[in-house]
């Protein structure tokens, strides 16, 4: 059956159940990918009225706090050789971007890909990695923690999220659960959030097919985890990446912009020597506090309102004038949501 | 950031392998998966493979799922 | 934007370089128009139109599958000539070198440029060369401008109308995807596009209104650019964009838009709905992956059919992919 026909059926589907179902549910999906996947194919104005989805809080570069944007960036303008995924070099910094750091001369490297640092490593040594993401990329830092290379990390664990998520102010019914993190996490760790989730997979097949589930389990009051994703997430997930994510990263409690600190949701450089944050206390401590702005992402990324509530977007707040992270990552869904016209 | 495909994996050279998607060649990192050999499928995500595409047990899965969504059409 | 320095995405060919563009007020254009098109053009009397054009290019890596920055310059100016309908005439050279650039280098790049120059009949009449101090440059900025004429009323700009066709020349994206395979690692089939487009608009110019080559910025931007300046709207058909297999998955691969993906060597063209197949197929004897793409529209939006509905192209913005062009 070809990916039309099954797309046809999943809203079928979907429809019949939430007819079914007498009130409002709220999904919440909490991944950059499927955030934008939803938004390019219009997912949301698809769905039946009574069939709310949100986006949470899927884009590690708009859940890093304002604080360590400010360090990283603190870092490169005191002439310490810095490197980063391409998505962080906008994100306004309370003075500055790392983008503009790097046209007053500061020494960003961009990379696609964490292993391109160790070629950096042999004519910089001195290089610093700004270690961003979710469970899918700390085990890409672990490599380069494993091969010496100095990091500041603000990586962030996903379940910690999903718990306080499901006990907050935003009552959610389901979660769509994460691709690339499950495959590194596993089926397991979202077992003890007792609400219905799937773990899907991108193309928008996939995604109808995992709310298809969602609305089922919802209706039939099923706080059970279906792997919407087999192909590639298994119940224990990636052994080997999770050990290197142990033998180099400890467990630590994290600022998540807009949520605040989450107890364990963050993990932290063991060895001290290579974390940044200890090496350049100095440098670091002397960057002040982020002063708090009119940008509602911390609302946004709890799924509290949509971009197109907040005060600022499309006013003050656009790609050309970011306010904050959710504008300027192509993840965020202020900026996906301005790109198609939302 | 957050796309990957399945590759095939066509060569591999101590911590790197030669990946083949669909004619497109490209370098990747293994060190994230284990025993890989020249075959597997695997799912890449910024240079680095993060989990083996487990296609036999992908599909029997995927009847699971079948049988599932066969079933709750028969409900409706 | 920042206000006191430039940054990477102002000439990346999406919305923060038009903007920079447009920040440049020039004064005493006098009877100079079309001055922020692909070439401007000037009213010499006998029914003819001057067009003169220029463009600069900083391409890295300079070298890459099936081209070099030589070719990818001359063909640049070449074709914007021939996408505002005028047969080109003569082109400049600009080049500025990095002090310790290789000569063997260099003889490749200008064998590029006279081989294109030879097979087009268009020849470099004039040139600058200058060294700069090693690092200060780098190394190699090419600049071409060039000139051509047009017979007045001849200009690919003719109003457009509700129910005209877009039509792509070929392929996109294959410029970039062979590009980048040098700073990503990857290798494919895929050769730059990069080629002079004088012989296949002559082939369709009596039967199309206006054209414009998706270069920086893709299709996104040419065809929100055509849009904004005919203010109407598009309904492109998504499933029709041709684009090789290799493309769409390096671009999938990278995180990459398909859309904006660059191309050096196609255009896209509007042409009214009786002519639209007859330029498809004329079009389809250079690059048999042509096609008709869409319709114009009233809604003064770019709008793609997806498979789940309609959304919005938008223009790219940011640093869509550094140095392609």
């Amino acid at each position: 059956m070809d990916d039309k026909t099954l797309i046809d059926k999943h809203i079928r589907h979907i429809r019949s159940v939430a007819e079914e179902i007498d009130r409002t549910v709220t999904i919440m999906e909490i991944c950059g990918g499927h955030t934008n996947v939803i938004m390019k194919y219009g997912i949301r104005d698809i769905l039946p009225k009574n069939i709310r989805l949100i986006s949470g809080p899927g884009c590690p570069v708009c859940v890093s706090s304002q604080h360590d944007i400010d360090c990283m960036i603190e870092l490169a303008m005191n002439g310490i050789p810095v490197a980063t995924y391409g998505d962080m070099l906008k994100v306004p910094g309370t003075r500055y971007s790392l983008d503009d750091a790097r046209a007053k001369g500061a020494k960003i490297f961009e990379v696609y890909s964490a292993s391109e640092v160790l070629g950096i490593k042999k004519t910089s040594p001195e290089i610093v990695f700004f270690g961003i993401g979710f469970e899918t990329t700390a085990p890409m830092t672990a490599y380069l923690l494993k091969n010496g290379v100095t990091v500041y990390s603000v990586h962030k664990r996903v379940p910690p999220a999903l718990s306080i998520l499901a006990a907050g102010d935003v009552r959610i019914d389901g979660f769509i659960d994460p691709g690339h993190v499950s495959t590194i996490i596993g089926i397991k760790p979202y077992r003890s959030i007792k609400i219905p989730q799937v773990i899907s997979g991108f193309t928008p097949e996939r995604i109808l097919r995992s709310i298809r589930f969602l609305v089922e389990l919802i209706r039939d009051n099923k706080p059970t985890v279906i792997n919407g994703y087999p192909e590639a997430v298994t119940e224990s997930g990636n052994k080997s990446a999770q050990h290197l994510l142990n033998s180099h990263f400890v467990v630590s409690d994290s600022v998540w912009r807009g949520l605040g600190i989450l107890p364990m949701s963050g993990l932290e450089v063991k060895n001290d020597s290579i974390n940044a944050k200890i090496k350049y206390r100095p440098i670091l401590e002397q960057v002040p506090d982020a002063k708090k702005n009119a940008c509602r992402c911390g609302e946004i990324l709890k799924g509290l309102i949509d971009p197109k509530d907040c005060p600022l977007y499309k006013v003050a707040c656009s790609p050309d004038t970011p306010r904050g992270a959710c504008m300027v990552s192509s993840e965020g869904s202020c900026a996906i949501s301005f790109r198609y016209g939302i | 950031m957050c796309y990957a495909i399945p590759a095939k994996i066509i060569k591999i050279t101590g911590d790197t392998a030669v990946v083949d998607y669909g004619g497109v060649e490209k370098k990747v990192n293994l060190t994230l998966v284990d025993n890989l050999k020249i075959g597997d499928y695997v799912l890449i995500h910024a240079g680095f493979a993060i989990e083996r595409i487990q296609k036999k047990s992908a599909e029997e899965s995927l009847e699971i799922i079948r049988n599932y969504m066969v079933e709750s059409e028969k409900n409706l | 934007m920042n206000k006191d320095f430039v940054s990477l995405s102002e000439g990346s060919g999406g919305k923060e370089m038009n903007d920079l563009i447009k920040s440049f007020t020039f004064r005493g254009r006098g009877r100079w128009k079309n001055c922020y098109d692909d070439s401007a053009t000037l009213d010499i009397g006998d029914s003819k139109l001057l067009v003169f054009t220029t463009d600069s290019f900083v391409i890295n890596p300079i070298f890459f599958p099936g081209g070099d920055i030589g070719h990818v310059s001359v063909c640049g100016t070449i074709n914007d000539l021939a996408v505002m309908g005028a047969t080109p005439l003569g082109l400049s050279l600009g080049i500025v070198l990095e002090e310790g650039f290789s000569k063997r280098d260099l003889k490749k790049i200008i064998n590029s440029i006279n081989k294109i120059s030879k097979d087009t009949g268009i020849p470099i009449v004039t040139g600058d060369t200058k060294v700069m101090e090693k690092g200060k440059v780098d190394k190699i900025v090419i600049n071409v401008s060039g000139v051509g004429i047009a017979k007045k009323g001849g200009l690919l700009d003719k109003p457009l109308e509700i129910g005209d066709r877009i039509i792509i020349s070929g392929g996109i994206g294959e410029h970039a995807i062979a590009l980048l395979s040098k700073r990503f690692d990857y290798k494919t089939s895929i050769i730059t596009d990069s080629k002079p487009l004088v012989e296949e608009i002559s082939s369709v110019r009596h039967l199309i209104k206006a054209a414009k080559d998706p270069t920086r910025g893709g299709i996104a931007a040419t065809l929100n650019d055509i849009s904004q300046k005919h203010n109407l709207g598009m309904l492109i058909d998504e499933e029709s964009i041709p684009a090789k297999k290799e493309v769409r998955i390096v671009s999938e691969m990278l995180g990459i838009n398909l859309y904006e993906l660059a191309c050096e060597g196609r255009f896209i063209c509007i042409s009214s709905k009786d002519n639209a197949c007859l330029v498809e197929n004329t079009l389809k004897k250079f690059n048999s992956d042509a096609k008709i793409i869409g319709t114009v529209t009233d809604d003064n939006k770019v709008v793609i059919d997806t498979q789940l509905g309609r959304r919005i192209l938008p223009e790219p913005r940011g640093l869509i992919v550094p140095r392609i062009c």
